[in-house]
């Protein structure tokens, strides 16, 4: 879905272009918004990159627009641009979930390398949302006899404690496990170990 | 910068100012980093360094087109000032001091001489003025949590040509290593202000051909402004 993309919302023009033109600079792709509704219109939760965002607009303010963005669950870092910085202020933003927050007129190299630190960010959360779409995939696949089994391999039980715990006979349970390592496409028991962590952290994020 | 005019106190003024000139400014900075990034090239873009400086360019004009405009509005012009009753410009100030310092405890008396001559002056900017030191005074009592919060503003007649108008209060006063320094620009004792209200003010009162001091006082802060008296016999405008 297009390339890594540095999202820009700033109601000032000047600042806006001169923004994506040191961005352009960098190498990175840019997109400018002078307001944070025609961004949410234009806003595609499949998009990947950064946004950038000045904290003090009329109509909706960056952290609101921020609100917004956590309400319709689009996780993208966010670096807030502010004029005038204040603790109370950078506090707000950080509750937002602000992933950095950066005054004007920009110090040294700080909005390039916070826009360089956000994508690393990004892309390791992108990682690992695919693994575990993949994994759950994967997992989609095993009966609710083998799930039980899995929950019981991961926790480093022996075939024959499995075997006792659900009631089958030892020959059963190495059956269930070759079906759940081809379904898992694991390659190992560790590997088979870590989907099921991988699982399992979700599911217990979800309930939260 | 239309709104300038609008605003109630020059410190207000000048945080605006602030945010109008940090705009520009951040554009050129970040116009001018880029530039420098594509000069570390071993081929820099000559189309896009032109697009790069071009902008430069346009947004420092931009920044003096604010700073022509903010002088324009300081200047006040001659065509500006009119004749104003001192009594009335004091009494509109403090009527807009008035709701923050009754909601902090804070006590304003008059002490006004009667039958004093009119003043020549931009009555929006005096009036500025007033309410900047009506509020620096209401917002010092009420940081020292001063038990007697009282403001004492006095006009008299000072010399041949010129009214005195006093703002005094009862609060802990000018700190000894801030009053050297306490009419420059960016000086300031409150946790959010910009250090221009006292600048600012001292600038319009010295366009008008008054002036505003600090007079040394034994307790509280005590500032005092002069106006010129408006003698529209000798003087002739148009």
């Amino acid at each position: 879905m297009g390339e890594w993309t540095v999202f820009v919302v700033d109601d000032d023009e000047g600042v806006r272009n001169g923004l994506s033109f040191l961005l352009r600079t960098a190498g990175y792709a840019v997109q400018t918004f002078s307001c944070a509704t025609t961004f949410l219109d234009a806003f595609d939760a499949e998009q990947r990159g950064c946004l950038l965002l000045d904290i003090r607009m009329p109509q909706m303010t960056g952290l609101e627009l921020q609100q917004e963005l956590n309400r319709r669950r689009w996780r993208v870092p966010t670096i807030f641009i502010t004029g005038h910085a204040t603790v109370p202020s950078a506090i707000a933003a950080l509750r937002a979930g602000a992933f950095d927050f950066i005054e004007k007129p920009l110090r040294d190299d700080a909005l390039i390398e916070s826009v360089a630190r956000a994508r690393q960010q990004e892309e390791i959360a992108h990682e690992e949302n695919l693994l575990l779409a993949e994994t759950e995939a994967r997992a989609a696949l095993l009966t609710p006899r083998e799930r039980e089994v899995l929950e019981l391999v991961a926790v480093g039980e022996s075939n024959k404690v499995i075997a006792r715990r659900l009631g089958i006979s030892f020959r059963t349970v190495e059956l269930h496990r070759s079906h759940i390592l081809e379904k898992m496409q694991a390659r190992t028991i560790s590997h088979l170990i870590r989907m099921a962590i991988i699982l399992e952290s979700s599911r217990s994020a979800g309930k939260k | 910068m239309a709104y300038f005019s609008r605003l109630s106190t020059a410190g207000e003024m000048a945080s605006a100012l602030a945010h109008e000139m940090n705009q520009p400014l951040t554009a050129i900075v970040a116009y001018a980093r880029g530039c420098l990034r594509l000069l570390r090239a071993p081929t820099p873009e000559p189309n896009m360094l032109r697009e790069g400086i071009d902008r430069i360019v346009e947004q420092g004009e931009r920044a003096g087109e604010i700073i022509n405009r903010l002088r324009e509005f300081m200047r006040s012009g001659e065509s500006q000032q009119t004749t104003v009753d001192v009594l009335e410009v004091i009494e509109a100030a403090a009527a807009l001091a008035q709701v923050e310092a009754t909601q902090n405890g804070v006590a304003i008396t008059m002490r006004l001489e009667e039958n004093l001559p009119s003043i020549l002056v931009d009555r929006i900017q005096i009036e500025q003025v007033l309410l900047n030191l009506l509020r620096n005074a209401t917002e010092a009592l009420v940081a020292a949590n001063c038990e007697r919060r009282e403001i004492i503003v006095e006009a008299r007649r000072t010399g041949e040509d010129a009214i005195e108008i006093i703002v005094a209060d009862s609060g802990p006063g000018i700190a000894a290593d801030i009053e050297p320094r306490l009419f420059h620009p960016f000086v300031t004792t409150k946790d959010h202000g910009m250090g221009l209200g006292l600048s600012i003010s001292r600038s319009i009162m010295e366009a008008h051909g008054g002036s505003l001091r600090l007079i040394p006082h034994t307790s509280g802060a005590l500032f005092a402004l002069t106006a010129p008296i408006s003698d529209s016999e000798v003087r002739e405008y148009g």
